[in-house]
């Protein structure tokens, strides 16, 4: 099998290749790839993103210089200056966590619960709570804009004006946008429901039976059963929206652009990258926010860290 | 089978000990429910009877009123006349399509690879990758954004579909999955096949990935839905190939007075169509068949 004819007729015996060499052939292949990818586009990008936040471009000219300024401006223009963009976006970026973590986890832990106890028509339910999930949130926030639009054409403002009513402007006023927002991810933030409730299908039907027996309630049933024996699962869902808060930049590009004090960092930092606008002073930015947000990102680890893990 | 009806008698004892203060919570909850899951779904419906309206029906007649005629030729007017940035609507449609595909094949299949060689092949390095990966799920740099398109750019691979390559790298959640997949998996196939003389790339790609199709399945469509929804990063790197998320906004953005907005809302419900689909598919629970078939064969 391992014969090669040569020119001459002669037979050659090809060597065959070891076991051991096979198998790191085959590692090297598999792996050379997807180790150059995280080499190009993580190892090199994010240290050129701390490379950049310390780099200027001189103006009117093409010198690239070093320097802190970009950290100097932070505290000047960002968190000082007449619009003060970063400290509203800071403010608005803790609302949008303050209302994740103490309203929309413990309704989608509610949620899921009621869905694992199989309420009634819960499969109708599952299905219509999970759709924010679905449908694009280019589509779901640009409907409700027009559902909530203060024109005439706008479904809201019509069922205000039978009623001799007028509507305010909800997302084109200071008053009102960021409550508007803080809104609708109430109303389409319902979706994490999903994880816990086939979550707490694994938990052995005993463990619930006895504790029914001694007359426990269905509060208390999930808040100190079911809750710490599905924690791992919650503290995932929190972690993950917690990161999220600091990279998803939400319906806010659809509602008001980051204007009537709307802006959060994620949409600041997006903003910056798609009008391609001093992208130095972004990357540090982006950088300061980094270490300002791995304490909140800590805090949140230890606190879902507090309630101890149930091997079941 | 004795856990099975252990299981059933106790739902039935359940049923029965629900008191009458229970039940009233419990119908009130629908109550609730219903009202909030009609909230959901009534823009969707809103969305589809204003595609099929005339532009004067909208701007005139109530928003709550019935279309006058059922103008389905609205959704060929949405293909013929949606444009943005000198991309028609079928084009959007077309960007939409190889996007998604793109970006979640490329991302699921080297998570896979890279995932068969960590899980099955220890090496020295093996754990030291795992840990990596670990750390950089669970320490994100908050805002790379700007260097991540200066890196693109010296790249060459913004606004041009080699941005895909940008995603199709091993690591992330999906090698999370994946990787404990093939640590769990029965090595019996690819021992018997490694015995019958297949080398490692065989033994991966005739034995152990279709073993693991069901759950690449399944990342791909949960991942498929979520490129689908995606606008910032066409909208940031994809310039020129408006996908049509990207579609809906600007349109909406640049939209004057004078557009016609049920040819837009045709459009938006286009827009919707795919991943409410498989969405019905996943809820049909196909992707579960599909991987109980893979390692029964």
């Amino acid at each position: 099998m391992n014969e090669q004819r040569t020119s001459g007729g002669a037979c050659k015996v090809k060597k065959p290749i070891s076991a051991a060499a096979s198998r790191k052939i085959f590692i090297i292949t598999f792996l050379a790839w997807p180790v150059l990818h995280w080499f190009v586009f993580y190892f090199l990008t994010n240290i050129n993103s701390i490379l950049m936040a310390f780099q200027r471009t001189v103006p009117g000219t093409n010198i690239v210089e070093w320097t802190t300024y970009n950290f100097e401006n932070i505290f000047i223009e960002g968190f000082g200056g007449g619009e003060a963009l970063l400290k509203e976006a800071t403010i608005n970026t803790l609302t949008f966590f303050a209302f994740g973590f103490f309203v929309l986890q413990p309704l989608n832990i509610i949620v899921g619960y009621f869905f694992y106890k199989k309420m009634p028509a819960y499969k109708v339910f599952r299905f219509m709570f999970y759709l924010p999930a679905i449908i694009p949130t280019m589509v779901m926030a640009t409907l409700f804009k027009y559902i909530i639009a203060a024109e005439s054409s706008g479904l809201l403002a019509s069922v205000f004006s039978y009623f001799g009513a007028k509507l305010p402007n909800l997302i084109g006023s200071s008053e009102y946008a960021m409550k508007t927002m803080l809104f609708y991810n109430l109303w389409t933030g319902l979706t994490s429901f999903l994880l816990t409730s086939n979550a707490m299908k694994r938990v052995p039907v005993e463990i619930i039976e006895s504790a029914q027996i001694d007359g426990v309630k269905p509060m208390r049933e999930l808040v100190s059963i079911l809750v710490p024996l599905v924690w791992p699962i919650i503290a995932v869902s929190i972690i993950t929206s917690v990161l999220s808060i600091f990279t998803s930049s939400g319906p806010i590009l659809i509602f008001t652009k980051g204007e009537y004090g709307t802006y959060t960092i994620a949409y600041w930092l997006f903003e910056k990258v798609l009008t391609v606008t001093n992208l130095e002073y972004a990357a540090a930015a982006g950088l300061f926010f980094t270490v300002l947000g791995f304490p909140i990102l800590a805090f949140t680890k230890w606190l879902t860290r507090k309630v101890e893990d149930v091997e079941y | 089978m004795e856990k099975i009806s252990a299981v059933k008698k106790f739902k039935l004892r359940e049923k029965v000990r629900r008191t009458t203060g229970e039940k009233i919570i419990q119908y009130t909850l629908v109550v609730v429910f219903t009202v909030y899951s009609i909230s959901l779904i009534f823009p969707l419906v809103w969305a589809f009877l204003t595609s099929l309206k005339t532009h004067s029906e909208y701007m005139l007649n109530s928003p709550f009123a019935l279309p006058e005629q059922w103008l389905f030729s609205n959704y060929i007017e949405a293909f013929n006349s949606l444009e943005v940035d000198g991309t028609s609507f079928f084009g959007m449609l077309i960007n939409s399509l190889w996007y998604a595909f793109g970006m979640c094949l490329g991302n699921v299949f080297v998570c896979s690879i890279t995932a068969y060689v960590i899980a099955r092949y220890p090496f020295k390095g093996s754990q030291i990758i795992y840990n990596a990966i670990l750390i950089m799920m669970l320490m994100p740099i908050i805002g790379n954004g700007p260097t991540v398109y200066k890196m693109y750019s010296y790249l060459g691979i913004i606004d041009s579909p080699l941005f895909l390559i940008s995603n199709a790298g091993g690591l992330g959640i999906n090698f999370l999955f994946l990787e404990g997949f093939y640590r769990n998996v029965a090595g019996s196939y690819a021992e018997a096949a490694s015995i019958d003389g297949a080398n490692h790339y065989t033994t991966y790609f005739k034995i152990v990935f279709p073993q693991a199709m069901g759950l690449i399945a399944t990342l791909v469509i949960i991942q498929f839905v979520g490129y689908w929804n995606d606008y910032s990063a066409p909208m940031l790197f994809l310039r020129s190939w408006p996908t049509l998320s990207v579609g809906v906004y600007k349109y909406e953005s640049a939209m004057i007075k004078q557009a016609d907005m049920p040819i837009y809302f045709a459009g938006i419900v286009i827009t919707v169509i795919p991943v409410l689909t498989l969405f019905c598919l996943f809820q049909n629970k196909k992707i579960k068949k599909v991987s109980l078939g893979g390692i029964k064969g």
